[in-house]
């Protein structure tokens, strides 16, 4: 199906943590994140950085949760924030950087910082640099790129 | 039909980087299924496909086995190609995709992806 140019509509909803984490979840985590929020995706926040880069989630137990995705996210160092994003569920074990995963993390950590622009690694093996942006209902999310490779597919 | 591929690293400045994507610029649409089995073989987490003209495009995303709503880097990646290589004179990019209109805008090597908000609330 072709796509359908449309507005998107997306609405914001007041935060809230949540209390009781869906089955399975903190056992696959490997740790007990700080809160839990929910959007498209579970949101694990966690105190520090280093706590992010070294979690090793069990990726077998975590496809069997219920939800579309996790991302796991702390404080940086030396950036505003860092995360790492997993989706079994959907035949990604974890990615590398995702841009879909910081239209609910910038909303999150602004409000968190009180900063509209923010500076965010996702700190996977191949890692990430995104510079953010907070505007109300829409987010901008900026990035570099390098061509790999360049080639023709004969159909 | 010869069809051009790119592999582009998203979010990073280093070839090996960041999350790679294949980018197919087409001069019209191919079947779903064509479309589906060029990402299959691709094998990379998302190939995006777009048509159109400078004006607007229509921009596709897949994983190797479905079609996605939504895709960031992927997104980037197109926008790199068209303005790295197919309309390097540009500094602005508009899709129409499944997720609305998405703007990619290029300064100083960076580029910019408008995207809707997607807050976490209450459980």
């Amino acid at each position: 199906m072709r796509p359908v140019c449309i507005p998107s509509i997306f609405l914001r909803g007041p935060p809230k943590r949540i209390e009781s984490p869906p089955r399975g979840l903190l056992e696959a985590l490997g740790g007990e994140p700080g809160e839990l929020w929910l959007a498209r995706d579970y949101v694990a926040v966690f105190g520090d950085e280093d706590t992010v880069r070294n979690l090793q989630p069990n990726i077998e137990l975590l496809r069997a949760v219920d939800m579309y995705a996790l991302i796991v996210t702390a404080p940086g160092r030396s950036v505003d924030f860092v995360s790492r994003f997993f989706a079994p569920g959907r035949g990604i074990a974890e990615d590398p950087v995702t841009g879909s995963a910081h239209c609910t993390l910038i909303p999150f950590w602004s409000e968190r910082l009180n900063k509209k622009s923010l500076l965010a690694h996702q700190v996977s093996h191949r890692g990430g640099e995104l510079l953010c942006e907070d505007l109300g209902e829409r987010v901008k999310i900026s990035g570099r790129a390098v061509l790999y490779c360049e080639g023709t597919i004969y159909l | 039909m010869r069809i051009p591929l790119y592999q582009v690293d998203a979010f990073t400045s280093r070839v090996f980087g960041g999350n790679p994507a294949a980018v197919c610029p087409l001069d019209h649409w191919l079947g779903d299924a064509t479309l589906q089995a060029i990402a299959a073989e691709n094998n990379l987490s998302e190939t995006a496909f777009f048509t159109g003209n400078s004006d607007l495009r229509e921009l596709r995303w897949f994983t190797p086995a479905v079609e996605v709503d939504l895709c960031g880097h992927a997104t980037l990646a197109s926008a790199f190609v068209i303005l790295e290589r197919l309309e390097p004179k540009r500094r602005e990019v508009r899709f129409c995709s499944r997720s609305g209109e998405l703007r990619v805008t290029r300064e100083a090597g960076l580029y910019s992806l408008d995207f809707p908000s997607r807050p976490a609330k209450a459980h």
